[in-house]
């Protein structure tokens, strides 16, 4: 029975491989849940929320609700700002990925802070987006019609953009209005921030017709 | 054939060089030196080799699933049938590789989004396969541990002069720090795919120009 060792072999390197990969899926979950970890902390600290390392995601669940639209996954917080709507968007920078972390303030009319997650741009120059001074410049910032950034901000709805790295400032211009168009339509469709805040207000409204 | 060679070195020089296992991994390294000896696994160094950053990661990548691999067909080698042997490399390389991509993807997210498809495409490398096939098939387990340690050091080794060249001339960095004066413009054109065609055909020539007047000697 030559037929029978040949399925035999198969069989049990197949199943070992397989468990092989099944163990590295798990770790592999393990470490993306580290990995949300991360952002989450870096959402806590934009909010100025304090929380002991190791509690990081008690804390995170308590403050936010998630939801995901699409591809795109909404935070929408619970507690400080209630109805503040952060998400990550990412796009083309000069030389490199770009990926941000914007919170929009309730109301979804200006940010309460934007930080650049990931990025490898000109080391000195548009790598500078990544300094915390020029990502605390987006603090409070309006959003509507248009965020902008330019070289001397002067309207509530402009930021200031770095000498030197012009390409890269306005690449992170265009990720940032546009993630922002997408979180509105995502708004739109009635499946995020509307829900907390909204409905609250609604809920209010209600009872004081009925008063 | 890839074994044989190396046993003709003249009997002098220390012991450790005469040992079959050194010349077995010289063999890899340098006389069938996938890249310009065996002219294999061409896609991958064309394509990982504009920043020497990626191609070290890919190199270390390439060189731990080979060694894996023919370590795991060579200690198994008495259980293979002979006409299930191609799927059992399928199956042992690809979950090597799986594993490896997400080992990547954990601790060097960037590295591994800049290399994108191509550590999956080691499953289809004929390095790996060719290795396991020619050699691992039938000889003992520590012969062909040191034949893919050295056809993978010298995958690595071809892989970091072609992103040298590269990054040196494309970007005027190695490992993304500066290493032409800020006033010299770097010739964008071999950071960019045709450039890697003219450093692989630069390289195979002057290796190859070497190799001959080696011989001739």
């Amino acid at each position: 029975m030559k037929h029978l060792r040949i399925i035999l072999f198969l069989t049990v390197t197949a199943t070992l491989c397989t468990l092989l990969l099944g163990g590295a899926q798990i770790g592999y979950e393990r470490a993306a849940a580290i990995f949300n970890i991360r952002l989450y902390a870096t959402i806590l600290d934009l909010f100025a929320i304090e929380a002991v390392p190791g509690e990081v995601e008690a804390v995170f669940m308590e403050n936010f609700e998630t939801r995901t639209v699409g591809s795109t996954t909404y935070y929408v917080s619970k507690r400080t700002d209630p109805g503040a709507v952060v998400f990550k968007t990412e796009g083309a920078g000069l030389w490199s990925r770009i990926e941000v972390l914007l919170a929009v303030a309730p109301g979804l009319e200006k940010l309460v802070g934007m930080r650049v997650i990931a990025q490898a741009e000109t080391p000195g120059l548009g790598g500078r987006i990544a300094e915390l001074e020029f990502q605390e410049r987006f603090r409070g910032v309006e959003i509507r019609p248009r965020l902008r950034v330019v070289r001397v901000a002067a309207q509530p709805n402009e930021v200031d953009a770095i000498t030197g790295a012009t390409a890269t400032v306005r690449a992170l211009e265009k990720i940032i209005n546009r993630g922002l168009e997408e979180m509105d339509r995502a708004v739109g469709g009635g499946s995020v921030g509307g829900g907390s805040a909204g409905g609250a207000a609604r809920g209010e409204a209600a009872e004081g017709g009925g008063g | 054939m890839a074994e044989t060679r190396g046993l003709k070195v003249p009997g002098r020089g220390y012991r450790l060089f005469r040992s079959k296992g050194w010349n077995v991994f010289v063999d890899g390294l340098w006389h069938n030196n996938p890249i310009f000896g065996m002219i294999l696994g061409l896609c991958s160094a064309l394509a990982v080799t504009n920043l020497m950053l990626n191609a070290f990661v890919m190199s270390l990548s390439v060189t731990v699933v080979i060694v894996v691999n023919s370590l795991i067909i060579s200690s198994i080698k008495g259980l293979i049938p002979e006409r299930v042997r191609m799927i059992a490399y399928m199956l042992i390389i690809s979950s090597l590789v799986i594993t490896v991509d997400m080992v990547l993807k954990i601790f060097l997210p960037d590295v591994s989004r800049a290399l994108g498809p191509y550590v999956a495409l080691i499953i289809t490398n004929c390095i790996v396969m060719g290795r396991a096939e020619a050699f691992a098939i039938n000889n003992p387990v520590r012969h062909s541990v040191l034949d893919a340690l050295g056809v993978g050091m010298g995958y690595g080794f071809s892989l970091m002069v072609l992103s040298l060249m590269r990054e040196w001339s494309g970007f005027g960095t190695l490992f993304g720090l500066r290493a032409l004066p800020e006033a010299v413009t770097p010739a964008a054109l071999m950071s960019i795919p045709p450039g890697a065609f003219f450093a692989l055909g630069t390289y195979i020539l002057v290796v190859t120009a070497v190799r001959n007047r080696r011989k001739g000697r």
